[in-house]
């Protein structure tokens, strides 16, 4: 094949969409960060440049090799992810009363969104088997399923992460959910979660839950009762957002961001900043955006060539569908305020370099329809 | 693809489920988004506006209070105060290093700072106005969470020096005593008011400026003399010491214009004392303390007959050797007086010839002569608490009344009142109101406020005149005050030695006495007028031995300090040496005299370290070493030339003083 016609075949092949609202995303990103980083601490905009840098390499690389790859080393990459996991508890940097970190100086980043991938690469790799396979042994597909979240719940859970762990269950679960199971199957696989609850909650009078977990979960029901505590972050949030209007304030021009009323808003809050700075026209772009993307991967999964592709387009879309619901909830006042980020608008190398693997991914899927 | 043909209708199915979820889920955030944003935006952006808008008020800066020749005595200054963020430091993790820190240069112990850390706020004040010591040894613990703000420091550089008449001045810039309290409205100033936007950390960060126009505080330009009062404060000091008395109280008024220019009282006070509170028993006496003056009020009963013509300076009096009844009461002298002149009898001091004169004049005259003098009534001084002392009304006065009030009992003034008095006889017979500030200037030096003398004439010239001779004969040889006179100067007073009522049996005590000694000079042309007054002595009770010295003492040294010209030149020889030749001064850029026999002293001397003192404190370490001072600043000695060690003798020790913070 000449170097022509195979530039000829990657334009007509590579999905220009997502590559499109990839970087109008990461362009709103960008933009919004200037003005949230603007009375953070120093370098914080720079070194996100540099995470940037390399997710946007990690997009590329991932695309560029045949997912079918993937597919076969799944157990491997779902393996290291766990054993990274496990790293985290033993060498993890401690920060606010958890380990969560990893990392060498000050570049790092947090096994528990790198595991997300992991999950939704085994996951994938599982439910893949002939659809009769699944239905006739249902219960030990199922169980193998769970299990493959559970590990990672259970490890991210000890850090204490419990809202990052019960995200990547969420992740998971909703792609366990639209596997071709029974019914029966899959009302199991759901009554797994309340059960888990239910027993957690009997073995609490030994074991008690973290203070900071009843903390948020009680500001949630009552945000009045600690005006400067945990309730003091969903409260100003609402704020910020609230005096949006409109068109906003103008970017670099949101009081609750400048004035350093929003705290860590470059991290988990940067909707609100968003959204005070540009108001409902510029939350209204950057959700459709959202809608685009996760609509677009569906789309992908409906045509992927084969079973393995299309649950992996269904991956990444619950991967973004549900950290921008949950994430935009919690800065809403609609959720309690829980460590999830907003995909490619978020400070955080991780982060970002995950969502990057997580879209390289869905392009390398899309790329591939129609190869045979 | 063919593998899952048998479930591909059922995926798509599931797929625009799941699409159809995805778009009522993201819709309902919207829906939500659009609630906050537009429905319901004007209470949140309002909440939001609460926190950041904020009416900032500017405190200025308090003016300072000088003395007459502009030497500082209060001033105002910048100083750092140390706060930290918590929830900053919190996060940051490094809460136990800054907590070591702080403990290692401020000294506050550990349990304390790491309460204070103990918290999500965003600002706990860990020390307010440091020393710049302290401020500078903080700024090397420099990291993220520790802030510096400044914040306005009262200071007093002459410490207790006139401590009673400045008062003091609260932590928030409110003046609580004295001076400060009297014009605490000039000196705080107008504030600006300005709309701030405010931070989370509650830090203003100004936008648009809509002031409304200030001005900052007022400086008080007062006719205290830094000198006079020093010398002043020393002298009643060793008097009250010397006579292990219970208090001391001394004016210095310049009788041509009612001006204090030095004003005393002991126990004093020293306003830069930060556990000072409000009401203290730290009273400026000499203005809220009246008392039974005793004998120098003779001086206004003998003035009553000589205005009205009835008695003569030179008339002879029969003083009855003692003892003297009138009515149902007995009076007494204190040694056994015969035949004398009415100049005498004032110079004596009898009490029996005293209460004669005063049955001559007649209750009225002694009456109307007293009030017109301004007893029993509030000079009007610019002083906070002042009171008027009481003289009974004269339908009230019976045939004892009278006598006893004409040597000083039962009749109560403070002692401004009564050196107001002698200031009149001084001046030739003009009241004038007592004044500590002179005029209010702003910060460009341009005058506010002036307050010129105001004065009426309340005695004829001829009978002051008469008066004058009358009490010149007091510190003469056979006057009570002989000891008294001042060698070269002329000079006129009266000596005042009153039995205290006892609290106790409301009776005159045997054994507490108030003495006291009032004075002028020159005798032709009085500058000063000096009333001492020492209170409960132990040991001799005469105002002559006791409050006479501190007078001797003060007004000699003013008369030099002010180069006042001896009247009697053969007295000159008899005045120590002087290394100038001129009199003491002590001013801004000047030279200071101190010790007297620094010329003859021969070979070297030893020179103190003066480093940190004030400058009465050098000076009288100065004194002590024999050393001649040269001082250039004021504040407290930062430096000084020769160091300490040994030295010529007849050489000057200059000193460079600087105000501290």
């Amino acid at each position: 094949m000449n170097p022509r016609s195979a530039l000829d075949k990657l334009r007509h092949q590579f999905d220009w969409p997502l590559a499109g609202v990839t970087l109008a995303l990461l362009a709103i990103g960008l933009v919004n960060l200037y003005s949230a980083t603007r009375v953070a601490p120093r370098g914080l905009y720079t070194q996100q440049l540099v995470w940037l840098g390399l997710g946007l390499v990690g997009f590329i690389v991932v695309a560029a090799i045949d997912y079918r790859l993937y597919e076969r080393i799944a157990p491997l990459l779902y393996g290291g992810c766990i054993a990274l996991l496990g790293a985290v508890l033993l060498f993890g940097r401690h920060i606010n009363g958890s380990r969560r970190w990893l990392g060498i100086g000050s570049f790092g980043g947090q096994p528990s969104d790198l595991v997300k991938i992991g999950a939704i690469l085994m996951l994938a790799k599982l439910l893949s088997e002939d659809p009769q396979e699944l239905r006739a042994n249902g219960w030990m597909y199922n169980g193998a399923a769970l299990a493959t979240l559970v590990v990672p719940f259970g490890l991210i859970y000890l850090q204490p992460d419990l809202g990052t762990a019960a995200l990547v269950y969420l992740i998971g679960l909703s792609l366990v959910l639209l596997a071709p199971f029974r019914w029966p199957h899959r009302l199991g696989a759901l009554l797994v979660t309340p059960a888990g609850i239910a027993l957690r909650l009997a073995l609490r009078h030994k074991t008690s839950v973290r203070s900071y977990q009843m903390k948020r979960l009680m500001a949630f029901l009552d945000p009045t009762a600690d005006p400067r505590g945990a309730a003091y972050h969903a409260r100003q949030s609402v704020y910020a957002i609230g005096s949006g209007r409109w068109t906003g304030k103008g970017w670099l021009h949101g009081t609750q961001n400048q004035l350093q009323f929003l705290p860590a808003h470059w991290t988990d809050f940067p909707f609100a900043v968003w959204a005070e700075e540009w108001g409902l026209l510029g939350g209204l772009l950057l959700l459709g955006c959202y809608l685009f993307l996760i609509l677009w991967a569906i789309g992908i999964s409906a045509t992927a060539r084969d079973r393995f592709g299309q649950l992996l387009a269904l991956g990444v879309a619950s991967l973004f569908f549900w950290h921008v619901v949950i994430n935009i909830g919690m800065v809403t006042g609609s959720l309690p305020v829980v460590g999830v980020t907003l995909p490619l608008i978020s400070y955080g190398g991780s982060s970002l370099l995950t969502m990057m693997i997580a879209l390289g991914l869905l392009m390398n899927v899309s790329i591939r329809r129609y190869s045979y | 693809m063919s593998a899952w043909a048998t479930g591909q209708r059922w995926v798509r199915v599931r797929l625009v489920t799941v699409g159809i979820v995805l778009v009522v889920l993201l819709a309902s955030l919207v829906a939500r988004a659009w609630r906050l944003q537009i429905k319901e935006s004007k209470k949140y952006r309002e909440l939001a506006e609460d926190q950041y808008l904020k009416e900032v008020e500017l405190p200025s800066r308090r003016g300072r209070i000088l003395d007459r020749h502009g030497v500082e005595l209060a001033a105002s200054a910048e100083v750092e105060s140390l706060w930290v963020n918590p929830a900053e430091i919190n996060a940051l993790g490094h809460g136990e290093e800054i907590v070591r820190a702080f403990h290692e240069v401020l000294h506050i112990d550990l349990p304390t700072l790491r309460k204070a850390l103990r918290t999500h706020r965003h600002f706990v004040w860990v020390k307010r106005r440091l020393s710049p010591e302290e401020a500078a040894a903080v700024r090397g613990v420099q990291r993220r969470g520790v802030y510096f703000t400044k914040e306005p420091r009262r200071w007093y550089p002459n410490r207790a020096l006139a401590g009673p008449v400045l008062g003091w001045a609260g932590l928030d810039g409110v003046g609580l005593e004295g001076l400060e309290l009297h014009y605490d409205k000039q000196l705080r100033g107008a504030r600006a008011e300005i709309q701030g936007l405010r931070d989370a950390l509650g830090r203003e960060v100004f936008s648009e400026g809509l002031e409304t126009p200030g001005h900052g505080g007022y400086d008080l330009v007062t006719t205290i003399d830094k000198f006079i009062q020093y010398r002043l404060e020393r002298a009643l000091e060793a008097g009250v010491e010397r006579n292990h008395a219970k208090a001391g109280v001394a004016v210095v008024l310049d009788p041509k214009s009612g001006e204090i220019l030095a004003m005393a009282a002991v126990p004093t006070v020293n306003p830069n004392d930060p556990s000072l509170q409000p009401g203290q028993a730290v009273r400026n006496r000499a203005v809220t303390d009246p008392f039974e003056p005793g004998s120098t009020m003779k001086t206004f009963s003998i003035s009553a007959a000589i205005e009205a013509g009835l008695v003569k300076p030179e008339e002879h009096w029969y003083c009855e050797n003692g003892k003297y009844q009138i009515g149902p009461a007995t009076i007494h002298d204190a040694e056994k007086i015969g035949d004398v002149t009415t100049t005498q009898v004032l110079a004596e001091s009898s009490n029996i010839c005293t209460a004669k004169i005063a049955r001559r004049s007649g209750r009225e005259r002694v009456h109307n002569l007293l009030r017109r003098f301004g007893f029993g009534a509030a000079t009007g001084i610019d002083l906070p608490g002042e009171r008027g002392g009481v003289l009974r009304p004269v339908e009230r006065w019976g045939e004892v009344e009278l006598a006893t009030v004409a040597f000083g009992q039962g009749i109560t003034a403070t002692p401004l009142q009564v050196a107001r008095g002698y200031a009149t006889i001084a001046n030739g017979g003009t009241l004038f109101r007592p004044r500590v500030v002179s005029r209010v200037v702003d910060d460009k030096g341009h005058v506010v406020t002036e307050f010129p003398p105001e004065g009426h004439r309340v005695l004829a010239p001829e009978v002051a005149a008469t008066m004058r001779q009358m009490l010149f004969a007091v510190i003469q040889p056979g006057g009570t005050g002989e000891k008294l006179a001042i060698p070269g100067y002329r000079a006129g007073g009266k000596t005042g030695t009153a039995q205290k009522v006892d609290p106790a049996t409301r009776r005159y005590s045997t054994d507490k006495w108030a003495s006291s000694f009032v004075g002028f000079a020159p005798l032709d042309d009085p500058r000063l007028v000096i009333f001492v007054m020492v209170d409960e002595p132990s040991g001799t009770h005469y105002g002559s031995m006791v409050a006479g010295p501190v007078w001797r003492e003060t007004m000699e040294a003013a008369l030099h300090y002010l180069h006042v010209k001896p009247s009697e030149p053969a007295a000159v020889a008899t005045m120590p040496p002087s290394t100038s030749g001129s009199a003491p001064a002590i001013e801004e850029e000047g030279v200071v005299s101190v010790s007297e026999e620094e010329v003859v002293t021969p070979g070297a001397v030893e020179v103190p370290d003066f480093t940190g003192l004030s400058l009465g404190e050098a000076v009288e370490m100065a004194q002590r070493a024999h050393l001649a001072l040269e001082i250039a600043g004021s504040g407290r000695v930062v430096n000084q030339s020769p160091g300490p060690g040994r030295a010529r003798a007849s050489s000057r020790c200059h000193l460079q003083l600087s105000p501290p913070g």
